[in-house]
This record gives structure tokens, sequence and C-alpha cells, in this order.
């Protein structure tokens, strides 16, 4: 477990414990919205993890690595941004995932959009996105996101 | 609730994706189970992590729901917050744990408290990116010049996106558009008599509420009902 989980944790106990101790009513109905907010968003979560699961298991980093092998910086920069946008995998597992990329020839320009489009584009997360927020606002999020990802990147292979 | 294909068929009507998720695995493990097995393993580990933050992000969200003022939020995310409305949704964001899809309720329930549009973006944008305990990870693998180059452009850029998808987006849109509202099932179980009568065909009232709720019911199923009007008013701003 890390640091932000238990963080977290003792961030919800801590909140629960005073909640409790200044009005039980109130308490009970906070926790009750989060149960229902909970049981509304379970089954997706599931259901996505499953597919992350599934995706990873098919494709593994080793196929990605060959993939990215010998193209230029920019097509490599648009293909690792695809394929950040497509894949999700967790912050933690993305960085050395990166890193042992750039020890096999892959560009740390293209590296930067992969990590970038990873953690904020969602495809896979974008039906989520969608129930909470809107088409509309996930489309123009994510093409945002997407677009800014490749800006970022590029500015970066400007500087390093 | 009975058990009928009826059931079945409106579960996967009402979650497209659980419906592929279990298509893709049976086509996977007709194909190879061991690779069936191999992703449902790689499942599991994903799920154990989530559920050491979820349940507290959830909670969290419910005591925020409950004690945190609209005018409070308003204040720090709202419209006019200006710039310091900018780096306060960049400081919660980053020092936030999990990944995207946990911000989502978080956003929604801060949106529905008085939050701007551009700001729940800029907060979803830094929850994703900009994660303050993962910059000693990043330096590690990715070497420090790396990571202060990527921050140095990323947080104008989230900023930006922010501000440009406030522009094109309003509030209203997303409230409109949104399926999501745990607190709908409160606030129709408190206009409910409760008397858990079970004239309605349901145990509790509460089961009537999120009935009513996920549009399962209409309104008019509770007999002895004198709040329908406001209901049904409550049922149309939320859909």
């Amino acid at each position: 477990m890390n640091i932000t989980a238990i963080g977290l944790i003792i961030l919800a106990i801590s909140l629960l414990i005073w909640s409790f101790t200044k009005d039980k009513e109130k308490t009970i109905k906070g926790l009750n919205v989060a149960k229902n907010m909970f049981k509304g968003i379970a089954v997706e979560i599931i259901s996505i993890l499953a597919l992350i699961g599934l995706f990873l298991t098919l494709v593994p980093p080793g196929t990605i690595r060959s993939v990215l092998g010998d193209t230029s910086v920019i097509e490599a920069t648009f293909i690792s941004a695809a394929f950040g946008t497509i894949t999700l995998i967790p912050a933690f597992v993305a960085f050395p995932l990166a890193s042992s990329l750039v020890d096999e020839g892959a560009h740390l320009v293209s590296m930067a959009a992969f990590i970038t489009t990873l953690t904020m584009v969602g495809f896979i997360t974008a039906p989520i996105e969608i129930e909470y927020f809107g088409k509309k606002f996930t489309l123009v999020r994510n093409v945002l996101s997407f677009l800014a990802a490749i800006l970022i990147s590029l500015g970066m292979g400007l500087i390093l | 609730m009975k058990f009928r294909l009826e059931t079945i068929v409106k579960f996967f009507k009402d979650n497209k994706i659980a419906a592929f998720t279990i298509f893709a695995y049976v086509v996977v493990f007709v194909y190879s189970p061991n690779l069936g097995i191999d992703s449902l393993k790689m499942t599991a580990s994903y799920f154990l992590e989530m559920l050491e933050i979820l349940p507290a992000v959830f909670i969290v969200m419910g005591m925020v729901e409950v004690w945190v003022s609209r005018e409070t939020i308003m204040g720090i995310f709202g419209k006019g917050s200006g710039i310091k409305g900018r780096f306060a949704s960049v400081l919660i964001g980053s020092f936030s744990a999990g990944p995207i899809y946990a911000a989502f309720p978080v956003c929604f329930t801060l949106l529905k408290k008085g939050s701007s549009v551009s700001n729940i973006v800029i907060i979803l944008s830094a929850w994703a990116v900009v994660k303050a305990p993962m910059l000693i990870v990043e330096t590690q693998f990715m070497g420090l010049s790396f990571m202060l180059v990527r921050y140095i452009f990323t947080v104008p850029a989230i900023i930006m996106i922010g501000i440009i998808t406030g522009k094109i987006i309003s509030k209203e849109y997303v409230i409109k558009n949104s399926s999501k509202d745990g607190l709908l099932v409160e606030r129709i179980d408190e206009l409910l008599p409760g008397h858990n009568c079970g004239a309605c065909g349901y145990g509790s009232c509460r089961e009537t509420a999120e009935q009513i709720a996920d549009g399962d019911e209409e309104p008019d199923v509770c007999v002895p009902l004198e709040e329908e009007k406001t209901i049904r008013e409550l049922l149309e701003t939320c859909s």
C-alpha cells in the first residue's frame, strides 16, 4: 500500500470520527450518499478493470516496445500518445515501463507524450466520464488533453 | 424483483461496458483458457489496489456532501474564484490518490456544490498527471530534469485546458447530462411516507426510492404518497 492510499484512509477515518462526534444523523446521511454513489459505479469499475487486465495480457509491454522500435521522433510521439490514450496503466507501472523503453532506444519526447496521455486521456474510462459529465464534456476534455500532451512533449523535446 | 430473462437483459442494457467485457472474456476463454486466467489474475490485482482507496474516496465525498456548504465551495472553486481557484484546483488534484476514474465522482460532487466547470477540469487533469507522490517515482526512473521540465509545461497546460473547456461547456449542460446522482435516492426517500407499508411491493420505502431514482418505477407506485408532484419535479431536474 502506498503513502497516498494510507494518507487517504487516515483522512477518511478521521473525518468520520469527527463527523460522528458532531452530528450522528448527518454522518449516517453522508454515509448513505457514499453508499449510493459507490453502488452506482461499482459494476462499471469492475468491468473496466477486467478490460484492462485483458488488454495487458493480450498486448504485453514487449509488444508495445517492438512497435516503438525504429520510427522518427514525431511519428513515435504520435504513436506513443495514441498508445497512452487507449491503455490505462497505473502511473507506478508506467514510469518503469517508460524508462525501460528509453533504454531500448525510444525517445524521451515520445515517452513524455505516452505518460501524459496515459494518465490524462482515457479511452477506456470515457464511458464512466460520460455517465458523470455528458458526452460533449468528455469529448472536449479528452481531445484538448491529447493535443496538450503532444504540445507538452514537443516542447520538452526543444529543451531536453 | 423477479429474476427472469428480462431482468438480465435490462441489466446488460444498463451496463453496456459490463456486457462488452463479459463477451470479450468469453471469446478469450474459448480461444485460450490460459490467457483468460492470466487476465483474471491481473484484474484481481488491480481490483485489490482499487479496494485500498475507493471506500475512503467515497466516504470523504459523503462527508463533503453533508458538511461543506455550497457557499464555501463556490468561494474556493466557483466562477469568479480567479487565479486562487485555479491553483487550489491544481493542489487538490495533485494531492489525491487513485486513477482518474476515482476523481469523476469527487469532481461531480464539487460541481453540484458550486465549483465551476473549468476548475473541475483542472482538478481532473491535475489528479491524473500532477501527482505529488509520483514526483519521486518519476525522478527515480526518468531523471530530475525530465520530471521538472514536464511539470513546468504541464501545469500551465492543464489550466489552459480547464479554461477552454469551461468556455465551451456550460455547467447546466453537465448537470443535465449526468446520470449519476447519489443524492437523488436520498431526496426521494425523504419525500416518501416512510411507513414501510409494503403496498408498492417493495420491502421498504428506501428500496422504492432506489427504484424510482433508477427510473424503474413511477412515483405513483407508492400508494399513500402525498409528495408525488415534488418527486416528479425532482426526477425531471435530475434526468
